[in-house]
């Protein structure tokens, strides 16, 4: 069986999907700095990786794999140790978290006061929001998050990005809408409106 | 299924990631980089031309 899909040439290929990758890589690490620098390991892993490309999906979601496998690494260096956020990442293809203990959702992990100015989304604000509670999310709900709602992958997409099944893509989907439903609520709460129900 | 606050998801997740474009700073630099790095045989003289335009 041929390629289905072919990649373009070196610049098209950065100039047309460089805002998907950045995209990606300032959802994983947020700071400008550190996006701005996985941005440029993505594509060199893409072009030193070209061969392997089997034409057998969309390049956009190549890509996006790539990318999502570039933040993971930059996520598992020191400055993330840190922070935090690599031990949210390691668990066990997160299938067991749902007693874990997590932070607010309101509260990303990595941000202070004096690295504010240095994200790409600022939306920090004192009573948080849904964008604020995606960010604090386990970084393996977040994969499916971006992946799905971003991406517009089916699950069967999704489990092979993830390389999982498409049962634990549904069950973190699940997983991850409940944890976003439940901060919703407790905004929707405090505002007097009426909450979400979240049927199985 | 469909879940109730699924686009509203779906549009934070758009919305947000929208608003996030590469620069044309970003993009030469990066296919500068590639250049340096040997990673542009094939179409070497096209992306020379970018870079060159800048520099």
């Amino acid at each position: 069986m041929g390629k289905e899909f072919v990649l373009p040439a070196t610049e098209d290929l950065v100039r047309l999907y460089a805002d998907d990758v950045l995209r990606v890589t300032s959802y994983y690490l947020g700071k400008r700095c550190l996006a701005e620098d996985a941005f440029q390991d993505v594509f060199v892993k893409v072009l030193r990786k070209r061969d392997t490309f089997a034409g057998d999906c969309p390049p956009k979601f190549w890509l996006m794999a790539i990318a999502r496998n570039v933040c993971k690494d930059y996520l598992k260096s020191s400055w993330s140790t840190r922070t935090g956020s690599y031990d949210q990442l390691t668990e066990t293809e997160g299938e067991h978290t749902e007693n874990k203990t997590t932070s607010s959702p309101n509260v990303r992990p990595s941000v202070d006061g004096r690295e504010v100015e240095d994200l790409y989304f600022d939306t920090l604000n004192p009573e948080g929001d849904l964008w604020d509670a995606i960010q604090a999310l386990d970084p393996v709900y977040k994969d499916v998050i971006l992946l799905k709602y971003y991406c517009q992958m089916d699950n069967a997409a999704v489990a092979r990005v993830c390389k999982i099944t498409e049962s634990s893509v549904r069950s973190r989907l699940f997983r991850a809408r409940k944890k976003l439903a439940a901060f919703e609520d407790k905004n929707k709460t405090a505002k007097g409106e009426t909450k979400y129900e979240l049927s199985v | 299924m469909n879940y109730p606050f699924e686009n509203n998801i779906k549009k934070t997740v758009s919305d947000n990631l929208n608003s996030v474009h590469a620069s044309e700073d970003l993009i030469l630099e990066t296919l500068k980089r590639l250049q340096l790095e040997g990673l542009v045989a094939d179409d070497s003289e096209e992306v020379s031309s970018s870079v060159n335009k800048r520099t």
